[in-house]
């Protein structure tokens, strides 16, 4: 079958027009915006499918001069699987926001923006041109931005505000370094056209690698630049988070530092910036699940764990070695899957109880079984248990950085371990304290959320379950064509160790059932001739590992990370001595903005008028 | 081109006569008599699209003008500038721009190389591209003149 | 040749007069779609020989009159608001603009 090129025009321009029908959309039908994102995403999708199964294909329009064309975009093996995978969340997205996102205000900006953004995000996988790589880049901060506004159920519009000030602030900034990288990446390599641009070697390439860098982490929500996601997490609705720092961030920026590594940076393993890479991703691993453990909301938990696994992609591309860079690939696939998994698992928590707060949920497992389930198969994956794909994408992050040579990298090994235990450690927090344990009086009568909310949480805990024991299918389909043929080497055959693990589990709950056959008695408990409630002595996960959190060692960071000394957004403050200096000469009058602009003006004519 | 420079130069009058005029319709109506000078300048030289384009901005510029002038005030009573530290600041600016505009740069211009022809793609794609950048305005005054969801004011 | 260049300069330097001494809203809006004219001009006069104007040349002017056009949409929306807000259009009074 062949596809006409143009057919690319539709991923990116459908959800566009798509979104502003959903403006247009009057209040009074019911139903309109919500099935037109559902239908358009659908439709999206499918051709995002079809596009993936084609071979390569490129859509140009004519140059209009010197070299320049307004659109330039490519499909091939790399973008098209992302393309595939953007194109589903938008759809599992704007399913759950159908009864999610009921009733509250702004709904038309909302699907609006949802699309907008959908659209933009394929536009940045498949344009060719850095230039329009960038816009599109840009139209997603912005969206971002926009989405944050609409806030949350409990959040207060001070906060909102601020959170969205936040993301748009560091991810602005780190966008300006991104043009920058860019245009020292054009002086090298004397064109724009992506599939064009040779690796670069040489210190200027270092410096577009690390401005280019600083803009795919701030994206991606790695160390220094993370600090708008945990923030975000409180303000704004929970299906935003889901669908932009939980998955579509995630796979721009990731996308974009592995095209920097593979194809525009002589790139090779123990290079000094595959060591500032590896350094960047094993801290933010650390650090970022370290204050996830400690977290009372479940939103803000599960934000650190977006910046924790962004530490195993960093990590892993910056080994460098073939397996190291597709493990990173896939991890990204991965987190992808099992982040947005819970957190609209968390979404589905928030609409049954109204609720956020660990410490109030509890032994919702009966209540809400398919949300249960969901949330555990994504939690054990994100935890890198077998047999789910988080582990398989974890084992190929510590194989490449086996690989990549120097022996004393086993302390980013040891680095990348320690981080997946401790994600586990925080996940039995989080599993414990809301679906298991005491159930609180308040929740009684909480029942599962509807079908439009269930079905994209089983879609994402089948896709965790599949991409785990099937592991060689995305492997070999979606990450040995961009990064070469993948050798994994040790014995690992996911569906046989799956089914060792099954035999494993059924004898574990024979021998548990054989030993509940001895009659057990419950009997009421009292305390002083008190009748006790079982209510009032329940165990809240919340406090699980407040030991770690008062540990001589530890307690002084967690002071300072509370005090924000590691978010690189508060030494904003000691920027401003300058800026005041520089806000004497903003006197508020037009004129004198004027006449500034005019000797840049001027100074711009003479250096033209000198180079020329 | 004398024909042209003629029609230039009543441009640069009507332009004047608006900047000068007190009362605002009256200002609009000769910025709208530039406009059509605009669009008689760019068919006498043949270029049909920036002519096409120059009949979009008077078409919907002078309305919306007008409509403007209704929303607010008809009469330009605000006071001339007055001399200040700031305004010598300004005047210097200007008188600079003026000596380089004219005197290095506008030299130049016939010594530039000739324009390369350009291979325009689907036409129908440009006049997309103008389409959407109009919405994008209008999207953008809507935004700025809706007043529900407005904190602080109103 | 030379003197349609200077005086779409000088048109230029009309509407810069235009924007800078002239302190009502909608005049300093008039200002700036003389500067927009002045540079679809310089673009037609920039790409015209005896067959006509190229075709880069003419891209560019639509796109600078267009540009421009969306810029003066959003201007006329901003100065209604702030004509709402402050009750006058003088933009001396309006000094909230600084930080």
């Amino acid at each position: 079958m062949s596809l006409s090129p143009g057919i690319l025009l539709i991923t990116i321009f459908l959800p566009m027009a798509a979104g502003l029908l959903c403006l247009l959309v009057p209040d009074r039908v019911r139903w309109g915006r919500e099935s037109i994102a559902v239908a358009t995403t659908l439709a999206v999708f499918v051709i995002a499918i079809l596009i993936f199964i084609a071979p390569e294909l490129r859509f140009q329009t004519g140059e209009i001069g010197l070299g320049i064309r307004y659109l330039d975009l490519y499909s091939y093996s790399f973008s098209s699987f992302l393309l595939m995978f953007s194109s589903l969340f938008g759809l599992l997205i704007s399913l759950f926001s159908i009864r999610y996102m009921q009733g509250r205000g702004r709904l038309r900006e909302y699907y609006f923006y949802l699309l907008l953004t959908l659209g933009a995000t394929n536009g940045a996988f498949l344009s060719d041109n850095l230039i329009l790589f960038l816009a599109f880049w840009g139209i997603v901060m912005v969206t971002l931005f926009l989405l944050t506004t609409i806030g949350s159920r409990d959040a207060s519009p001070e906060r909102v505000f601020d959170a969205g000030h936040k993301s748009l602030m560091i991810i602005g900034g780190a966008d300006m370094a991104l043009l920058l990288g860019i245009g020292l990446l054009w002086y090298l390599s004397g064109t724009f056209t992506m599939s064009a641009i040779t690796p670069q070697s040489g210190g200027m390439a270092t410096a577009a690698f690390v401005l280019i860098m600083l803009g795919a982490i701030s994206k991606a929500g790695a160390m220094p630049l993370h600090s708008w996601i945990p923030n975000m997490a409180e303000a704004a609705p929970t299906s935003v988070m889901a669908f932009l720092p939980g998955s579509l961030d995630k796979l721009l920026g990731i996308y974009l530092l592995s095209r920097m590594v593979l194809n525009f940076y002589e790139f090779s393993p123990g290079c000094p910036m595959s060591l500032l890479l590896m350094i960047i991703g094993a801290v933010t691993i650390i650090a970022a699940v370290m204050m996830a453990m400690v977290q009372h909301d479940m939103r803000k938990l599960l934000s650190f764990h977006a910046v924790s696994q962004a530490g195993y992609m960093v990590l892993g591309i910056g080994t460098g070695t073939p397996i190291g860079v597709a493990g990173g690939i896939f991890h990204m696939l991965n987190n992808s899957i099992f982040k947005s998994g819970l957190f609209l698992s968390g979404g589905s928590v928030e609409h049954g109880t109204g609720e956020n707060d660990l410490g109030k949920l509890g032994g919702l497992a009966k209540a809400m079984p398919i949300t249960f389930i969901a949330c555990l198969i994504c939690a054990l994956s994100i935890s890198g248990v077998p047999p789910f794909n988080g582990f398989f994408s974890k084992w190929m992050v510590y194989q490449g950085i086996l690989e990549a040579g120097a022996s004393q990298f086993w302390i980013f090994l040891i680095a990348a371990m320690f981080g997946s235990a401790l994600t586990l450690a925080s996940f039995v927090k989080l599993i414990h304290s809301t679906f298991l344990g005491q159930k609180p009086r308040e929740l009684e009568g909480v029942k599962e959320s509807g079908i439009s909310m269930t079905i994209p949480l089983i879609v994402l805990a089948a896709l965790c379950v599949v991409f785990g024991v099937f592991a060689q299918l995305p492997i070999t389909q979606f990450i040995a064509p961009v990064v070469g043929p993948v050798t994994v080497s040790g014995v690992w055959s996911p569906t046989l160790a799956t089914v060792l693990l099954l035999v494993a589990l059924a004898i574990g709950l024979i021998i548990y059932f054989i030993g509940k056959i001895r009659v057990t008695r419950e009997v009421p408990m009292y305390i002083g001739g008190e009748t006790l409630d079982p209510v009032e002595t329940s165990v809240p996960g919340t406090r699980f590992y407040d030991t770690i959190r008062f540990m001589g060692v530890f307690s002084g960071l967690y002071r300072r990370g509370e005090e924000a000394v590691f978010d690189i957004y508060s030494y904003g403050k000691y920027v401003l001595p300058v800026t005041r200096v520089l806000s004497v000469l903003h006197n508020g009058r037009l004129t004198t903005y004027v006449s500034w602009c005019l000797w840049g003006l001027i100074i711009l004519f003479l250096i033209l008028v000198g180079v020329g | 081109m004398v024909a042209v420079n003629v029609l230039l130069g009543l441009m640069i009058l009507a332009g004047l006569v608006a900047l000068e005029m007190r009362n605002l319709r009256v200002a609009i109506y000769s910025l709208g008599a530039g406009g059509v000078l605009f669009i008689v300048i760019s068919f006498l030289m043949g270029a049909l699209e920036v002519g096409i384009g120059g009949v979009i901005l008077v078409a919907i510029l002078i309305p919306l003008l007008i409509w403007a002038v209704g929303r607010t005030t008809g009469e330009d009573t605000t006071a001339r500038m007055r001399l200040e530290v700031n305004e010598i600041f300004v005047l210097i600016s200007i008188v600079a721009f003026i000596v380089v505009l004219l005197v290095v740069i506008i030299p130049l211009f016939p010594e530039l190389p000739s324009v390369p022809e350009a291979v325009e793609g689907p036409m129908g794609l440009s006049i997309l591209r103008e389409v959407l950048v109009l919405l994008a305005a209008l999207a953008g005054v809507w935004a700025v003149l809706r007043l529900v969801g407005r904190r602080g004011d109103k | 040749m030379i003197a349609t260049y200077t005086l779409c300069a000088i048109l230029f330097l009309v509407g810069l007069y235009g924007v800078v001494r002239r302190k009502n809203l909608i005049k300093v809006i008039i200002g700036i779609a003389i500067m927009v004219q002045s540079v679809g001009l310089v673009f037609v006069v920039l790409g015209y020989s005896e067959g006509g104007v190229g075709g880069i040349s003419q891209t560019m002017g639509l796109v600078a009159l267009i540009g421009g056009l969306a810029v003066m949409t959003l201007m006329i929306a901003t100065s209604i608001r702030l004509h709402q807000k402050y009750g006058t259009s003088d933009i001396s009074e309006i000094r909230r603009l600084k930080g």
